[in-house]
């Protein structure tokens, strides 16, 4: 019996020492996997965030787009929104992109097919009635 | 000698244990000192893209502010307002709601500013200007940061017809 207590010391010593380890390494991980996540998320926000203030900032038919989106309602959409489209196209480096506020579609272009990655921003623009609308960009890549 | 190798073979696996974990330890260390650095640079982007947000939304909040109390006071043109002076004030009072909701949202704030209308034949210029700055301001515990801006927004519409001509 006296020859097996070393064994046994080092036996628990083994395991608690791997207990421990792991105990401590794999909420580690798991914190520092859903950091890095959080970080991509946001990183690809302020990226989708800076496309469209590049968007909005340029100019179509010598009017900046931020004008033709907020007086969509009234002024002549349509006869841009092809225009628009390829511009945000150039902008987003993407064929497969939405732009849409919190109810409807505002532009899209659908010649792409479902892709997993998706990446989106948000901005705010004002409307002539004095009203914030949040536009929001989805890319696919 | 029997009794004490089983032992010294345990210690000195605990022993490789440790080590390894110490050097897993030292490795997270370093690491995190990256992610919080590359936490800190996204929260500043997030910040001057907020800021930007802003700046590109005040040229139109003024204009929109400029037709509204046009439509509000019953005049076509700035050239049929007689009290200029009436009109400044429930103008800048528009434009102050228009702000403040644009402040909620993007959690800019904008603060001692002015407003001047200047009448030319061919132009009407509103210009906005600040001697302070606009400015984001991080409410994270972990990071709190600062970022400023210079507020110096000019608009120029026609008389005529209302249009905007620029934007600067």
């Amino acid at each position: 019996m006296r020859s097996f207590l070393p064994f046994t010391i080092g036996i628990i010593g083994i395991i608690f020492t791997l207990t421990s380890f792991f105990a401590i390494i794999i909420p580690i991980l798991a914190f520092k996997y859903h950091v890095a996540s959080t970080l991509k998320l946001e990183y690809d926000y302020n990226n989708v965030h800076l496309s469209l203030l590049t968007f909005l900032k340029s100019y179509c038919n010598n009017k900046q787009i931020y004008q033709l989106i907020a007086e969509r309602d009234t002024n002549n959409f349509e006869d841009v929104r092809e225009e628009l489209v390829k511009k945000l196209s150039l902008v987003t480096l993407s064929e497969c992109f939405q732009l849409r506020n919190s109810t409807s579609v505002i532009l899209e272009n659908n010649k792409c097919e479902m892709k997993r990655i998706e990446e989106r921003g948000n901005i705010y623009i004002i409307k002539p009635e004095g009203i914030i609308e949040e536009l929001i960009l989805v890319i696919k890549r | 000698m029997k009794s004490i190798g089983p032992i010294a073979i345990a210690l000195i696996g605990c022993l490789i244990f440790l080590l390894f974990e110490g050097f897993i330890f030292n490795v997270f260390i370093g690491t995190n000192i990256y992610i919080k650095t590359i936490a800190k640079e996204i929260s500043i982007i997030e910040g001057v893209n907020k800021l930007e947000n802003v700046k590109i939304s005040l040229p139109y909040t003024l204009y929109y502010s400029y037709k509204t109390t046009l439509k509000n006071m019953g005049y076509k043109n700035y050239g049929e307002i007689d009290n200029k002076e009436s009109f400044l004030s429930n103008f800048s009072k528009t434009f102050s709601l228009y702000k403040n909701e644009l402040e909620k949202k993007t959690n800019v704030s904008i603060s001692n500013y002015e407003i001047e209308i200047e009448e030319d034949e061919s132009v009407i210029k509103i210009v906005l200007h600040s001697p302070r700055y606009i400015l984001y301001e991080s409410h994270s515990k972990e990071l709190k940061f600062r970022i400023y801006d210079i507020l110096n927004t000019t608009i120029l519409i026609s008389p005529t017809n209302n249009t905007l001509l620029g934007v600067y």
